[in-house]
């Protein structure tokens, strides 16, 4: 048996804290790099670093939210060495608090036959995920996190290493165009009609 | 009542309506929609918000439409388990790392 190497001192369990969320993780990785084979890489590395650096981890804190946050940093690192050229941080996206358009052109074009929404119940649930996956980098990163794993703002920007306003905006955006792309399924669907059909 | 006129009279939603001074305008409302559906609003402005949404007739449906989408969003089954071969792996190499090591 291979001799146990620097244990990491914290009271708290991996077993029992970090572990648990491998299936969290799994899902996550997989949304990142869109293949299980890079996924399972991805899962691997993570909970290895980890553990490596559990003695960091600060028990009671989100523990699903700094897996996450190695992860992510797993991926981007893999991807560099790939790709010379930062793709992710390149977007002209505010810094600041979003201003939001009170007119949603979404729901200006539902408007008269679906004004609440309905069509988005059709939409199956692999239509959705698709969706997610067509997503620029960072606003499927913001979406993942904040609408599949449930995270606050601060989490997401705190993972994201970006400000809370950034993380708005980047939530805010990725919904606009995960609405375009449900819609216009639900349009080819036949679920809703176009509104020239008005 | 200006205001009451004007939530259901027909807001319009370009934040004209920020002339009540209990009743934050249409715009400042919708500018806050998502962090109220996320959870991220406190006290008086969770309040606010609330009240709004509730009262006006022209927001409501845009909350609606917002709530459905996020509801579907929120919903969705992923179904994506850690694969019983992963899980084995990565708890060999941890164990070899000293994982359950006494």
């Amino acid at each position: 048996m291979a001799e146990p190497k620097d244990k990491p001192v914290n009271p708290a369990s991996f077993e029992d804290e970090a572990l648990p969320h491998m299936d969290a993780v799994y899902r996550f990785a997989l949304r990142l790099s869109g293949s299980s084979d890079k996924a399972e890489d991805l899962v691997q590395d993570t909970f290895f670093r980890a553990y490596r650096a559990w003695d960091q981890y600060t028990p009671g804190t989100r523990c699903k939210s700094w897996l996450f946050t190695i992860c992510r940093n797993v991926f981007l690192r893999q991807r560099e060495r790939v790709q010379r050229h930062d793709e992710i941080i390149s977007e002209n996206v505010p810094q600041d608090s979003v201003r939001v358009p009170a007119v949603n052109p979404l729901w200006s074009s539902a408007l008269g036959q679906d004004p609440e929404g309905e069509f988005f119940k059709s939409v199956v649930d692999a239509q959705i995920l698709e969706a997610i996956d067509a997503l620029p980098d960072e606003y499927r990163l913001a979406v993942i996190l904040s609408d599949l794993e449930g995270l606050s703002y601060n989490e997401v920007a705190e993972m994201m290493d970006v400000p809370v306003g950034t993380v708005k905006s980047r939530l805010f955006r990725g919904r606009r165009q995960l609405q375009k792309q449900l819609y216009d399924y639900a349009v080819s669907e036949g679920y809703i009609q176009e509104r020239s059909g008005q | 009542m200006k205001w009451i006129r004007r939530i259901f009279g027909g807001a319009a939603s370009d934040g004209a309506s920020d002339d009540a001074p209990d009743m934050i305008s249409c715009h400042a409302a919708l500018e806050r929609l998502y962090e109220y559906l996320d959870g991220e609003l406190e006290g008086a402005e969770n309040h606010q918000v609330a009240e709004h949404f509730r009262v006006c007739q022209q927001c409501y449906p845009r909350l609606a439409f917002e709530r459905t989408f996020l509801d579907a969003v929120h919903g969705v089954d992923t179904g994506e388990a850690a694969p019983d071969e992963l899980r084995t792996r990565v708890l060999d190499l941890l164990k070899a790392e000293g994982l359950g090591g006494n």
